[in-house]
């Protein structure tokens, strides 16, 4: 007996072993297939739809739990890793998940642990994790403390490590990297003090930075130091770039969407547009220079970011094939471009606002002044949080629908800096009520064609399937299916806490599997049974 | 409540769980409801005036 467990040992250890050691076929990053989840969005569109019909609206009732994974920061681990905020990858049947500051690979069909990285770090905001990037056999994450790391998929030890930001200026590593061709491209995140926002790309090999991408100009006579009042105003014109970027291999364009500009409330000293904050902007990812920008709030001074996923749609517009790409911004506005070129198409509000006079001839909102924060105070919707915030949307092209969680709520705007120079922010807003719902938007018209309200809440990111489901965090710490058509719920599990990341599906030995973080923990399901008769 | 279970405390302190259902209707009554409708029509100018009637009650 003592034989045969140890027969059993080896022949177990070999298998995890062989499926930790195979790395991912790069070609593979723009068609992964069914059976792998290999960047933050599943593929470079940012759709978070997967082609998989065996969990489908007909069977969901019959989905089970598979395994359920803790984060373990390991016996020498002296922080408490914290919430799933990032996208686990999986390929070849193993799954790497991050936290700040850790990295593990666990088996895909089992939830066991196959290594830990942790990270020795220096300091620096631990909000979150988004997630890592592979290209054959190397992963790549940011670490809270400014660090670009490459790891070895086979055993999670160390290739490199560069720096990619300023710890001492309040910079962090928060953002999932993408990898395009030989480039690990890399956003930044930060906004206590009023620095310049970046994007950057490293070489996969040696971790060698390419090119940086300043989102604001950083001296006059550089475009979009127009809508700037000076160059000081501009060097510390934030423009975050928190979020992984989207990707057209046919147009070879990535999609950045960046972060609101600093000052972030008061912002007599900023006048203008200030670009390229709050924006969607088309880079080559070769050189870093950019195509072309649509800017989703000018002059914002309600902290809406608008890094909301460029979602890429290969659709139809007046009977004509279009590549688009489509957003569902943080300020309420849903914005459908033409993704050669940046033209609108679409702009619509996908919660009712109060902030916008209209659209310019671009299509982007006009500020109503009236609706910037005062000293007396502004009631402004939506709130600070956002219609939208950093979980990420999905759409389906089996629907035609563009889904969002969205947040329809009210906040009193204030300036407490009415000084000629603010600095950091000047001022906050103080909310009220809201309420939550998901919205799941025609992306031909913007138009919301069905409305599921969340009763108590939810920001979980989202994942729609071929079988006619869009999965979402509930508002009771549960895993939600809703029906894509029509936006019936379905199917729940109870979960210890709520839906804090976006779920993803693969397939493994014939099985289709959800996966989802909810705080500490990783929860998989999987569908045993056989496809049934969809409805 | 969500979209498959209803719970309630009853003024007794019972508490129960109810799972929803065609059989099932639930109404909601938000005794805010007015409050949350006022939020489309009152104007700052309104919120301003009325915060500083609120500081003289001190």
């Amino acid at each position: 007996m003592k034989r045969v467990l140890l027969a059993c040992g080896m022949v177990c250890a070999a298998v995890l072993v062989a499926a930790a050691q195979t790395g991912f076929d790069p070609a593979k990053l723009v068609n992964p297939g069914t059976e792998a989840w290999p960047s933050y969005n599943g593929d470079y569109t940012g759709r978070r739809f997967s082609t998989l019909t065996k969990i489908n609206d007909g069977n969901i009732t019959a989905l089970s739990l598979a395994w359920v994974y803790r984060l373990n920061p390991g016996a020498g681990g002296t922080q408490n890793p914290g919430s799933i905020k990032g996208t686990p990858l999986q390929v070849n049947g193993v799954m790497y998940l991050t936290a700040p500051d850790h990295v593990w690979a666990l088996d895909a069909r089992t939830g066991r642990e196959i290594w830990h990285f942790a990270w020795q770090s220096k300091g620096g905001i631990h909000i979150g994790n988004r997630g890592a990037a592979i290209l054959g056999d190397y992963l790549f994450f940011e670490t809270p403390d400014c660090n670009l790391v490459s790891l070895n998929v086979k055993d999670g030890r160390e290739r490199w490590h560069k720096e990619i930001c300023d710890l001492d200026q309040f910079y962090y590593g928060s953002v999932a990297p993408i990898v395009i061709k030989n480039h690990v491209i890399a956003g930044v995140s930060g906004d206590d003090l009023d620095v310049p926002g970046y994007i950057q790309s490293h070489d996969p090999e040696t971790g060698e930075m390419q090119w940086r991408w300043y989102v604001v100009p950083q001296k006059k006579g550089e475009p979009g130091a127009e809508t700037w009042p000076n160059e000081d105003a501009m060097k510390h014109g934030g423009g975050m770039t928190w979020q992984p970027v989207t990707y057209d291999p046919e147009l070879n364009q990535m999609y950045v969407t960046t972060g609101n500009p600093q000052p972030v409330i008061a912002h007599v000293n900023r006048a203008g547009a200030n670009l390229y904050t709050a924006s969607i902007v088309s880079l080559n990812p070769d050189t870093g220079k950019m195509n072309w920008y649509f800017q989703s709030s000018p002059h914002d001074t309600h902290d809406w970011d608008s890094t909301q996923t460029a979602v890429l749609i290969d659709g139809t517009v007046n009977g004509q094939p279009r590549k688009l790409v489509a957003q569902a911004a943080r300020n309420g506005h849903f914005f459908l471009l033409d993704r050669t070129n940046g033209a609108a198409i679409v702009s619509a509000e996908y919660v009712k606002t109060n902030w916008a006079k209209g659209y310019d001839e671009k299509g982007q909102p006009v500020p109503n002044p009236e609706k910037h924060p005062q000293i007396a105070g502004a009631l402004v919707t939506p709130n600070q949080g956002g219609a939208a915030n950093w979980p990420p949307p999905t759409f389906s092209p089996q629907t035609g629908l563009f889904y969002v969680n969205a947040t329809r709520a009210f906040s009193v705007y204030y300036i407490y800096d009415p000084g000629e120079n603010p600095q950091g922010w000047g001022g906050t807003d103080r909310g009220g009520w809201g309420e939550a719902m998901m919205q799941a938007i025609d992306y031909k018209t913007g138009k919301v064609k069905w409305s599921h309200k969340w009763e108590g809440g939810s920001r979980a990111g989202l994942l729609s399937t071929a079988g006619n489901l869009v999965f979402s965090g509930g508002a009771s710490s549960d895993l939600v299916a809703l029906n894509a058509t029509t936006g019936d719920a379905l199917w729940h599990a109870g979960l210890n806490s709520s839906v804090s990341n976006g779920p993803i599906t693969y397939e493994l030995d014939g099985l289709q599997y959800v996966v989802v973080g909810a705080g500490d923990t990783l929860w998989s399901f999987v569908m045993n049974e056989r496809p049934a008769a969809r409805r | 409540m969500d979209d498959f279970n209803v719970t309630l405390r009853e003024a007794s302190g019972e508490y129960r769980t109810i799972r929803r259902g065609p059989a099932v209707k639930v109404v909601k009554e938000d005794p805010l409801a007015a409050h949350h409708a006022l939020l489309e029509t009152i104007t700052d100018q309104q919120i301003h005036d009325l915060v500083a009637y609120l500081e003289t009650l001190k």
